[in-house]
């Protein structure tokens, strides 16, 4: 009864406009995401089967990351594929945070460090 | 002429979509250069062995914009942007007389969604070589901007302005980072 009241006098419009109005201001920033550093201050104390480990963890990690990379894109397409068709707010929880992408690319950085590392250091190939 | 509540939901379904999507998009265009680029660093305290010896050789992982997406930073955009900060402080050497090289890997951007104030962080591995392919400095170095609406009220150039900002605050830290070179 009340609804329909409120809804008649139009209210609706007003607070979806306010609502639309408010929305930025309650700033949303992107996740926080903190890539593996290239080198680390430990490095040089790494024997050579450390540093094969380290590579090959890395390497896995980085498959999943792939995944969840395209996971991620697929997503944010059907997001924004639903925003046209549906509403523009589903477009607002699109993931722009690139989160994987920048992971991934650090580690295999940190991969190309730790080889110059194990040349460096004459380990076996 | 009435309004019926189906017709007022219409009318804010559409507004809030309409509005939902200029705070989101629409005509974005790539990152200038020049607003990427340090140009009021000073030029004391490098090591003189870095003075006009430094190219920019190899930048990767930049990001063409889409007009009908968000704005990006790309590989030539950085490159020119990284060159003319070098420039400003005498460390960019003449074609041909580098006696070193640096390759950076853009590993990204990390943008907000919406806001009212953007805070972009860019994340950039930069590689510092010597002539015999050496390195000399390898860093990933992430730098962070915020642009309000005060910036700009538009929140396509918002973001724009806030990936700008981010990849200055890189190249600041990086330059700093060479300060310390030995």
């Amino acid at each position: 009864m009340l609804f329909s009241k409120v809804l008649s006098d139009g209210a609706v419009v007003r607070l979806a406009t306010a609502a639309a109005l408010a929305w930025p201001l309650a700033s949303c920033a992107a996740r926080q995401v903190t890539p593996v550093a290239m080198t680390q201050p430990t490095d040089d104390r790494l024997t050579c089967p450390e540093i094969d480990q380290e590579m090959k963890s890395n390497q896995a990690a980085g498959a999943e990351l792939l995944q969840k990379n395209a996971e991620v894109d697929q997503a944010n397409a059907a997001k924004v594929a639903a925003s046209i068709v549906l509403s523009g707010w589903i477009a607002l929880t699109v993931d722009l945070s690139h989160e994987e992408q920048i992971k991934m690319r650090a580690l295999a950085d940190r991969n190309e460090a730790l080889a110059a590392l194990k040349a460096r250091k004459r380990c076996a190939a | 002429m009435t309004s019926t509540p189906a017709s007022v939901a219409w009318f804010a379904r559409h507004a809030a979509t309409g509005i939902a999507l200029l705070l989101l998009a629409a005509c974005a265009t790539p990152a200038e250069p020049e607003r990427m680029a340090v140009t009021q660093a000073s030029g004391a305290g490098f090591p003189p062995k870095l003075q006009h010896a430094m190219c920019v050789r190899k930048v990767t992982g930049g990001e063409a914009t889409n007009p009908l997406w968000v704005s990006e930073v790309d590989d030539a955009g950085f490159t020119e942007a990284l060159s003319n900060s070098l420039d400003s402080v005498g460390l960019l050497g003449a074609q041909g007389s580098c006696r070193y090289f640096i390759d950076v890997d853009l590993l990204g951007l990390s943008q907000p969604t919406f806001g009212f104030t953007f805070e972009v962080t860019s994340h950039a591995n930069y590689k510092v070589y010597d002539a015999g392919g050496k390195s000399a400095l390898l860093a990933t170095i992430s730098g962070a901007y915020t642009a309000d609406f005060a910036e700009a009220p538009l929140g396509s150039m918002r973001l724009k302005r806030a990936n700008e900002g981010a990849i200055r605050a890189s190249i600041t830290q990086f330059l700093d980072r060479l300060r310390t070179m030995k």
